[in-house]
């Protein structure tokens, strides 16, 4: 198993967590719409291609990957389109051209799409909107004995796109019509949501929980204990580095949130050390290999943990939140109630609860015996040494 | 002659595949893992992109070129994975469709598949008038034809941060997007990171990248890269160094920073022993990181400006205290910016046993850089990296051979001037250099400088000069060269001339080679015979060699140098007496009047005598006094010398005086008083004292009491003298010392004192 950093493992570069696996299909079999929540780099996306890869026998899977569209049309032709070009469409719709309907479903009525014009051309003449035409296929098509799951990644960015570029309103309208869409299609087309930001965090800017309440929420927890164990033996025997038995419990105490992405940056890092020493891995590289991710300001995995913050929240809501993350940097620990005193004192009591809401949501922090700490305390001493000060 | 590295390190795309392949002697662990990972993937799904970084010099655009050579190479990835090498600096990609077009371009004219790719682009751009819809369509074009072609793309862009900092927001998602879901498409990366402050990271496309460090060179790499460039050059003696002394090898790799560039560099600056190519090649090097390190500089808030200064012209690692002084900014100031300068990867902390660390510019060639371009022309600081270099590659043997080396260059004359002088001024604070070695290379230079460059010389002597230290060893080193051939380079300034011949003739009579000394004193006077006189008298003075003095006043007063000789007279009067008498009887006997004043003085004359030579030569006697003492003063600042003469000069004055006294010339006495004291050169205590001491009482009474001394207002002045000459003329003048105040007894009980002790000299 490579290691691989940023880019989505696929194949035999995945990880499988089987326990996990099962959980989506379960949930699927069961008939719900999900929303993958988890924080950023735990592993989503590389779930999606995993089932899309490999499906289940009865399922087939579609990949849709939206994060620089701006405009609900646009949104709604990548979809079309990709679900058009699918294997899972390719099949049904030959189920369709038999049948009946097929003369006034959508497939048969097609003309010419063009992905530079807008909208569709019909036999007749008649011109429809991709939203009408993904409406209409989502509810003609008729799958049997086949799930079709369309799995969105990065959805919540174009919500904050659209917002961005044509204001609340469209975005708005712009969720009430997916959620139209996931209401008309047939029971055999199914939808995955996800992004890298929480998704009820963005709704809520600008429309009530309403129009995702539909979903179903599953969560992507980290690895356990066991599973890192497994993860971080089978990459390192892909790099034939000779390691001391210590090194990798040592590791996992180090990283303590065992995402795989923290695990494989640290990989990383001694992978790199074994290169430039060629002697065996001791638990004092461990240590070296941790106070190199953490004493780099241009840590890019990182920074970005930082950046974001800015584009999330409004200007009082970021100062809030870099005051109590700096605080739990430095202390360790922050008592929730003390949190909320602060809140009050900052000005912004009644978004204190949202703001710590999504920093628990997004990884930064984690709430235990009523108190907050950083959920990873690498992350911890990268904020301590580069953002606090 | 051999390809020289370092230009071709700094642009190694000028280098042919083949020996690009033979100098990839380093990195090799990190090259396989990735070629590996290229050879390993299907390419059926997106594939692992990667970021390259490190410091400039690290050797990133020879990994790319390695990996991208390394699959052309490959039979079998050769028919899949189509190598796009981007050139090391693309600037005209501004827009995420530029970047498309410059891979149809580059594949247009290499690859018969894709010929017409480009062009097509163009049409498209044409028919569609909408950059968005444009950059969709030009990239579904490429992609397109490379699965036509069943090619697999892999982009290798270096100074990757460059680009993509132009791009959008919008065209940065539509990126991101593309590496994430095309699988017909992988890239691998360069970007440098340290310091480039224009350019960050926080674009969450970066997290996409598996990011592989280049980090300086570890012990293992640092050998082997310095076998190779033994083996290129032909220095054999490096595998012994490597073997046997380690540490030399580790400090090259410390001084350095592991950068590749940095070390290539100055093994090529140690081995380009006949022309100094290598000096210009870094020349060219730093004129073109000149505008990124000037905007480097630029960014920086002034007083970390101040701070980054003080800490580059240092070179060595410095302490906060010694930058606050430097800086004039407070030790809070200076660590508080210190800590920002170290976050951002400018400034490194060097850490010590105790709790005061250190700091310096953690780039070292920006170091370098800062050092050549920011430093004045002839500071030996400018070049104290290349300094360091040999103190720390060179032991005494390979110091002596290197500096040896440079000063044949320097006599074939075929060394860059500029380089030439670098070169030399390296070598010669190398600390470890001995004096012989290092006086002679000074020597060269100083004769190469004057005959290509004059007003370098000019420049260079003066920075050479600085010291006492410096002087002495030039001197050593020409006073040699004459010794063997009689020839002085004289090339100097006049003043350094005269301190260098000077030195040297000083040298000589240390080792007690008067002729040799002699000599050049001769040579440095440039047949002026006084001036020859003058300069030799006062190196005897100064060595205190006050028989070769004596002589060379006998000669002096034989070819009428009669002033010179006078003053030699003079100098030796104060410890030699016999001998300044001799001088001053064959001066007299010249009817030289000055000596015979001199011997009056000294010898009992009568009041004829005393009226002659006032009438004659008073004047022009005293005139003789001064003007010694200036001359000589010029001659030898040396204090001990001045001191001596002003006494000799007091003392005749004081004579003079005191006989005029004697013999009634009180009109002559007032007038010489008033002149002398006027110039303050009289202590007429002690005018007054010898007359006591000499039982002149009567005399002295009369001058205090006559119109000349009223006039004086000796008696006001000079009160406790006044008392003490009472207190002997009791007889004639009972009830004058009575009136003396308790206030002056004690004074007037010491001059007596002084009084009968000098009556006792006397007798």
């Amino acid at each position: 198993m490579k290691n691989v950093v940023g880019q989505t493992p696929r194949g035999k570069d995945f990880y499988k967590r089987p326990k996990l696996i099962e959980k989506f299909y379960r949930r699927l079999e069961s008939g719900s719409n999900l929303y993958m929540a988890a924080p950023r780099r735990v592993g989503k996306t590389s779930i999606m291609r995993f089932l899309e890869d490999q499906p289940r026998e009865g399922f087939e899977f579609v990949y849709v990957f939206v994060e620089a569209i701006d405009d609900p049309e646009e949104f709604f032709q990548e979809l079309f389109i990709k679900l058009l070009r699918s294997n899972a469409i390719s099949a049904a719709s030959k189920r369709l051209e038999q049948s009946k309907t097929f003369g006034k479903s959508i497939l048969g009525r097609i003309k010419s799409i063009t992905i530079l014009g807008q909208g569709i051309e019909l036999n007749d003449g008649e011109k429809i909107t991709f939203h009408e035409a993904l409406e209409n296929l989502v509810s003609k098509l008729e799958p049997v004995d086949k799930k079709i799951v369309i799995m969105i990644d990065e959805f919540p960015q174009v919500i904050e796109n659209i917002s961005e570029k044509q204001g609340n309103e469209v975005a708005e309208k712009f969720l009430r019509t997916n959620r139209g869409l996931r209401q008309s299609a047939n029971q055999n087309i199914q939808f995955i949501y996800t992004g890298s930001i929480g998704l009820p965090v963005v709704v809520k800017k600008f429309s009530s929980l309403a129009v995702i309440n539909d979903l179903n929420i599953i969560e992507v927890p980290p690895l356990s204990e066991k599973e890192a164990l497994d993860f971080s033996q089978k990459i390192l025997k892909e790099y034939s580095l000779e390691i001391e038995q210590e090194v990798i419990p040592h590791l996992l105490q180090k990283v303590e949130w065992l995402i795989p992405h923290f695990l494989q940056l640290a990989i990383q890092e001694l992978i790199d050390i074994y290169e430039s020493k060629e002697k065996t891995i001791t638990p004092k590289d461990v240590d070296d290999a941790i106070s190199k991710m953490v004493n780099l300001r241009n840590n890019i995995y990182f920074e970005s943990y930082f950046t974001r913050l800015e584009s999330r929240f409004s200007a009082t809501e970021y100062k809030f939140a870099l005051k109590i993350l700096g605080l739990i940097a430095e202390q360790n620990d922050l008592d929730k109630s003390e949190i909320l005193t602060l809140a009050t004192k900052s000005k912004v009591p009644e978004k204190g609860a949202r703001v710590l809401e999504s920093l628990e949501f997004d990884g930064y922090i984690t709430p235990l015996d009523k108190k907050y700490r950083f959920t990873s305390p690498i992350l911890q001493l990268w904020w301590k040494k580069y953002v606090s000060e | 002659m051999v390809q020289r590295t370092v230009a071709s390190i700094y642009n190694p795309g000028n280098l042919s595949k083949e020996k690009l392949h033979d100098s990839f002697v380093v990195r090799l662990p990190k090259f396989e893992r990735i070629f590996k990972d290229i050879k390993d993937a299907d390419m059926s799904v997106p594939q692992q992109h990667y970021l390259i970084e490190g410091q400039r010099g690290m050797g990133k655009t020879s990994m790319l070129l390695k990996l991208a050579y390394s699959i052309q190479d490959d039979p079998e990835l050769n028919q899949v994975l189509l190598p796009v090498i981007f050139n090391e600096e693309e600037y005209s990609i501004s827009k995420l469709y530029k970047m498309w077009e410059k891979v149809a371009e580059i594949l247009s004219d290499k690859e018969p598949g894709f010929s017409n790719l480009h062009d097509e682009m163009d049409d498209l751009y044409d028919k569609l008038k909408d950059e968005e819809l444009y950059e969709k369509a030009a990239f579904e074009l490429l992609i397109q034809r490379a699965r036509k072609e069943d090619k697999k793309l892999i982009l290798f862009i270096d100074n990757f941060g460059d680009i993509f900092s132009k791009f959008d927001k919008h065209e940065n998602q539509r990126l991101r997007e593309v590496l994430t879901t095309c699988a017909d498409l992988r890239l691998i990366a360069a970007s440098s990171v340290v310091m480039e402050a224009f350019f960050d990271y926080k674009e969450p496309l970066f997290e996409f990248f598996k990011r592989e460090k280049l980090q300086g060179l570890s012990r293992k790499e640092a050998d082997a890269l310095l076998l190779k460039l033994g083996e290129d050059y032909k220095q054999e003696q490096i595998k012994t160094i490597l073997e046997e002394q380690p540490g030399r090898v580790e400090a090259l790799r410390r001084i350095t920073g592991g950068v590749i560039r940095t070390m290539v560099l100055m093994f090529e600056i140690f081995v380009d022993y006949e022309k100094g190519e290598a000096f210009e090649d870094l020349e060219k090097i730093l004129d073109r990181v000149t505008p990124l390190y000037k905007h480097r500089m630029d960014d920086l808030p002034a007083q970390q400006q101040t701070i980054v200064n003080v800490i580059a012209l240092q070179w060595d690692a410095i302490s906060t205290k010694e930058i606050a002084e430097k800086t004039r900014l407070a030790s809070k100031v200076v660590s508080a910016q210190l800590s920002q300068l170290v976050d951002n990867d400018i400034v490194e902390k060097v850490p010590t046993n105790t709790k005061n660390h250190l700091y310096r510019i953690k780039e070292r060639f920006f170091n370098i850089w800062y050092l050549m371009r920011q430093g004045r022309r002839n500071d030996k600081q400018r070049v104290v990296w290349l300094t360091r270099f040999f103190e720390d590659w060179c032991d005494e043997i390979g110091i002596v051979d290197r500096a040896r080396k440079h000063v044949e260059a320097l006599k074939g004359g075929l060394y860059d001037v500029m380089a030439g002088l670098d070169l030399s001024l390296a070598l010669s604070s190398a600390k470890h250099l001995p004096t012989e070695e290092r006086s002679e290379l000074v020597f060269e230079t100083l004769k190469f400088l004057k005959s290509k460059s004059p007003d370098l010389l000019k420049s260079y002597s003066r920075s050479e000069f600085d010291g006492e230290q410096d002087l002495n060893l030039l001197s050593r080193v020409m006073l040699k060269q004459y010794q063997e051939n009689k020839t002085a380079f004289d090339g100097m300034n006049p003043l350094e001339k005269k301190q260098l011949f000077v030195n040297m003739a000083l040298l000589s009579l240390e080792e007690d080679n008067q002729e040799i000394a002699t000599e050049l004193i001769w040579r440095l006077s440039d047949g002026n015979s006084k001036r020859y006189f003058i300069l030799l008298s006062g190196l005897f003075i100064k060595t205190k060699r006050w028989e070769i003095l004596f002589e060379l006043g006998i000669m002096a007063a034989s070819q009428s140098q009669k002033i010179v000789a006078f003053m030699v007279a003079q100098v030796l009067y104060g410890v030699e007496k016999d001998m300044a008498l001799h001088l001053m009887t064959s001066l007299a006997n010249n009817e030289f009047w000055p000596a015979l004043f001199f011997q009056i003085m000294n010898f009992e004359g009568t009041k004829t005598d005393i009226k002659n030579l006032y009438e004659t030569e008073f004047n022009s006697s005293l005139k003789y006094v001064y003007i010694n003492q200036k001359f000589i003063q010029s001659l030898n600042p040396q204090k001990n010398t001045t001191d001596l003469l002003n006494s000799i000069g007091s003392e005749l004055i004081s004579q003079w005086l005191a006989k005029l006294i004697k013999f009634d010339f009180f009109e002559e006495a007032k007038s010489e008083i008033i002149e002398t004291e006027r110039r303050g050169l009289l202590n007429l205590d002690d005018v007054f004292l010898q007359l006591l001491a000499k039982k002149e009482f009567s005399q002295l009474a009369n001058f205090f009491t006559s119109p000349q001394g009223e006039a004086l207002h000796l008696k006001d002045r000079f009160k406790p003298i006044w008392y003490a000459l009472m207190y002997y003329m009791q007889d004639e003048y009972p009830n004058e010392y009575l009136k003396m105040g308790p206030e002056l007894e004690e004074t007037v009980k010491e001059i007596i004192a002084e009084v009968e002790k000098r009556a006792v000299d006397y007798a």
